[in-house]
């Protein structure tokens, strides 16, 4: 075989075609899934499933014996451990006294505004995780709730520390969840920095020391280190309100310095995810995510007025 | 063809331990900065490559990487193109010499390196990855390319016996 390189060997090369034009596949392959997919297409569906009864199988007895293995290691730590929750505890009792005096208080104060009580109240599906991808490319984890336990596509994960991660797919029994640390481009979150109740979008995730990016943080907003950031509630009527995602380590200019950007130390660990909650938002209607975001940031209360006015009796037909 | 199916399976089972109980390998799993990542499977295929001929190293690859998209990747197509590259040009690499413990280590050293390079390339190239080419060299490509000849390393003997004994009932067969 001759390796002179012309024209007409290029074309006689087969290898050289095949490879070429396999490359124009892969790439008009990506292209057509690249955007957000609403559903996923039945093959994959069925794979997907398939699949998820090998990892049940593999995935829970391996986490119960390193759940037994962390017990054994924890046994050390049991007594410091006890004595901390023990006057966490003193504390508890306190604070659940004021929440349940907050509370009265907060629906003694809608009942005198006539506002219906509209708590943005969730309900916690227990889901394990079953799977996650082998390399850092997708960061994502499969959990073993589907569609046929009432998952939908959005919803938030968290663990009992905080937020992790949003269902980016389902199948009938298995869903795929994208972590925090693997935001792609045009998949934003909207957050507000609780304190100073002021509006942030996470739209990145420095891998290099593990910090959330939040950026269009207004510039007078007076941003401290330390301070929580939870999710807004605004965008996706999924999300709730309230979800914890972590403190602010670092405050920097934004990109265009009209804007300022944090760091965020996420507050749950995206490693070790062995058990997580699906978070189900029970507040069907639109007009009262809107009322009951906040009172304290003023153009939201105009929109609420503008809303209530046309869309109150709707909702009550409804009812 | 029994044989065959035996090696699907064990692709399989490698593919699912990747994705489940091999999770704690990884040093930044336990809070560190590099990351390992097994690429079990692909050391499997290039295995299957040497000894079984590149065609049969391509399918194998085709089809596990396809299966790899659809489970972990939003995209499809990303996995699959690199574990058939990889597995084709593995195999014809292995047409050129003998074969040794040391052509085996280079070849899976060079292939893997390569397939992160493509996977890596292609997501950069449609922004869903967006960490620096310097960093991921450093933490990701090279701690992973350790860990993968050290698994190469060790299963040698045992896949080459295993793969050796389909190949010549291959040929026995053919004749």
């Amino acid at each position: 075989m001759k390796w002179v390189f012309t024209l007409s060997n290029f074309f006689a090369n087969k290898r050289l075609i095949i490879l070429l034009s396999s490359l124009i596949i892969l790439i008009i392959l990506m292209g057509i899934t690249l955007g957000k997919r609403e559903n996923a297409t039945w093959p994959e569906r069925f794979i997907r499933d398939t699949v998820s009864l090998g990892q049940n199988i593999i995935s829970k007895p391996a986490y119960a014996i390193a759940g037994f293995f962390e017990r054994v290691r924890g046994m050390y730590q049991i007594y410091e451990e006890n004595r901390v929750l023990k006057s966490n505890l003193d504390r508890f009792a306190q604070l659940s006294a004021d929440v349940t005096r907050l509370k009265n208080e907060n629906d003694r104060l809608r009942e005198m505004l006539d506002a219906k009580s509209r708590y943005n109240d969730y309900r916690l599906h227990f889901a394990q995780v079953i799977g996650r991808s082998p390399d850092r490319w997708n960061q994502v984890v499969i959990i073993d709730l589907g569609e046929k336990h009432g998952i939908k596509n959005g919803m938030v994960v968290i663990t009992s520390r905080g937020m992790v991660g949003r269902v980016q797919s389902t199948s009938n029994f298995s869903s795929k969840v994208e972590l925090l640390s693997d935001i792609e481009r045009g998949n934003y979150l909207s957050a507000i920095i609780e304190e100073i109740q002021e509006y942030g979008v996470i739209e990145g995730y420095d891998a290099t020391n593990h910090y959330l990016i939040m950026n269009k943080i207004p510039m007078e907003a007076d941003i401290k280190l330390g301070q929580q950031v939870t999710t807004s509630g605004l965008g996706d009527p999924v999300i709730p309100p309230g979800i914890i995602i972590g403190e602010v380590m670092e405050i920097v200019p934004g990109e265009y310095g009209l804007t300022k950007m944090a760091y965020i130390k996420p507050n749950a660990d995206f490693y070790r995810i062995h058990e997580v909650f699906v978070v189900e938002r029970i507040a069907p209607e639109v007009l009262g995510e809107l009322e009951s975001e906040d009172s304290t940031v003023e153009p939201y209360i105009e929109d609420h007025t503008v809303n209530s006015g046309e869309d109150a009796p709707q909702g009550e037909g409804n009812q | 063809m029994i044989s065959y199916l035996w090696l699907t399976l064990l692709l399989f089972a490698l593919m699912l331990s990747e994705g489940t109980v091999l999770q704690f390998i990884s040093p930044d799993a336990w809070g560190g900065n590099l990351q390992m990542i097994p690429h079990f499977v692909l050391v499997g295929i290039i295995y299957i490559a040497l000894y079984l001929g590149r065609r049969t190293g391509l399918w194998f690859g085709l089809t596990l990487g396809l299966l790899q998209d659809i489970l972990y990747s939003d995209v499809i197509g990303v996995y699959a193109f690199g574990m058939a590259l990889v597995g084709y040009f593995s195999g014809l690499a292995f047409k050129l010499f003998h074969q040794s413990l040391l052509l085996v280590l280079l070849t899976i050293l060079l292939s893997v390196l390569i397939y992160d390079l493509v996977v890596y390339g292609f997501f950069t190239m449609f922004g869903l990855v967006q960490t620096g080419f310097h960093w991921t060299v450093m933490n990701q490509l090279i701690p992973t390319l350790f860990l993968n000849a050290l698994f190469a390393v060790l299963v040698y003997i045992p896949m080459g016996r295993f793969l050796s004994g389909i190949s010549i009932e291959q040929n026995e067969h053919n004749f």
